[in-house]
């Protein structure tokens, strides 16, 4: 009988330290909720970065994980914003277009298309965070039609229907929550989304049968906790 | 302004934690001189570098953040699974960013075991993300 010993620190780290010496890196600062309190916060620390890093687009990446060229001056920054909070498009939205960024806006399907009176119980159910209770109406996920307007200016991306885990779910189950939410993308923005995460962010490779869940539905980056991998050649292939 | 190239004396205890206090710091500090050695025993000393001075200090910072409400740095490698979805070599341009960072991971690395003998493969991210805002903070350092 074999086992599988846990991997240690110092193997997950030797891991990594040949992943980024033989891979093209990029940036990337992950927010989740941005309530109004923390807006001065946010507004300093994006008027910090854009000093220094620009910003990043579908096709940028693209390119940049194919050839591993980067054509701005500045080094790429991807504003990753999760879960599909409402104060993802009133406080940090704004403060990402006054510094010249482009925000990548990871939506929850279930999250936004609950009942706003259910919004905060899916929230507590589904592992989205809600340190701040700031909207007296109740509605804390972003609607359609504001995930409609920011996809003018950002990218919209999926992170699944549920927040689940999908290593545990029976197939019929993982399937919605991969390939259903991409229907739920095209039907409500009226295009697929290019790019998917999970919760905990496995990796493209990890679970086979996730990995044919998200090529059914044509993703074509899947980002994970230290890689974004290139699945699929922009409009198929 | 004192020289950060100044060694720690560390303290390892019969469990293997490894912890400095403030008198043994004092003292060496107040020596001016680097010391780097090891030490066997239930009470070894251990040098620590500067290395590990920084990584404690940031984990000091770092480690009470509320994730739910923060923007959190993070490096990212990007792989090309195409055309047949299988992880190779990359063919894309590396740059000496690549070197650096690698070189930073595995120093650093080497400096949290020290620190936390106990770490698991988990703690690997918060690592990431140290680095992450050091660079961040720098501008890019490796522009």
């Amino acid at each position: 009988m074999t086992t599988n010993a846990p991997v240690t620190f110092g193997a997950r780290a030797a891991e990594l330290e040949k992943l980024f010496a033989t891979h093209p890196v990029i940036r990337a600062v992950n927010f989740h909720s941005t309530s109004r309190s923390q807006a001065e916060h946010y507004d300093r620390q994006l008027a910090q970065y854009s000093q220094s890093f620009s910003s990043v687009n579908e096709d940028e990446l693209d390119e940049y994980l194919t050839t591993g060229r980067w054509l701005k001056p500045k080094p790429g920054l991807i504003v990753s914003v999760f879960e599909g909070y409402r104060n993802s498009f009133d406080v940090l939205a704004p403060l990402i277009e006054k510094y010249g960024f482009i925000g990548w806006f990871w939506v929850i399907t279930g999250f936004i298309n609950a009942p706003i009176p259910e919004q905060l119980t899916f929230a507590e159910h589904h592992d989205i965070d809600m340190l701040t209770h700031e909207y007296p109406d109740g509605r804390y996920a972003l609607t359609w039609d504001e995930l409609r307007q920011l996809g003018k200016k950002h990218v919209i991306a999926c992170h699944t229907r549920s927040h689940t885990l999908l290593s545990q779910l029976d197939p019929a189950v993982q399937r919605e929550e991969v390939v259903g939410s991409q229907q739920e993308f095209k039907k409500n923005l009226g295009h697929p989304v290019r790019g998917f995460v999970s919760l905990t962010g496995p990796a493209y490779g990890e679970n086979p049968a996730t990995d044919r869940l998200i090529d059914a539905a044509g993703y074509e980056f899947v980002f994970s906790n230290f890689r974004i991998q290139r699945v699929r050649a922009p409009g198929g292939g | 302004m004192m020289n950060r190239r100044i060694a720690l004396v560390a303290i390892a205890t019969a469990t293997g934690s490894a912890v400095y206090t403030k008198a043994a710091l004092a003292q060496l500090l107040g020596r001016g001189q680097a010391h780097r050695d090891v030490l066997s025993g239930a009470h070894a000393k251990v040098a620590v570098d500067e290395v590990d001075v920084r990584l404690r200090e940031d984990l000091a910072r770092l480690g009470p953040r509320a994730y739910s409400e923060e923007g959190v740095p993070v490096f990212l490698a990007c792989e090309d699974l195409m055309p047949d979805k299988t992880p190779r070599k990359s063919a894309a341009t590396l740059t000496p960013f690549n070197a650096a960072l690698a070189a930073d991971l595995r120093k650093n690395a080497e400096a949290w075991q020290r620190i936390h003998p106990q770490a698991t493969d988990a703690d690997v991210g918060k690592l990431i993300e140290v680095l992450a805002e050091r660079d961040f903070a720098g501008g890019g350092w490796a522009r």
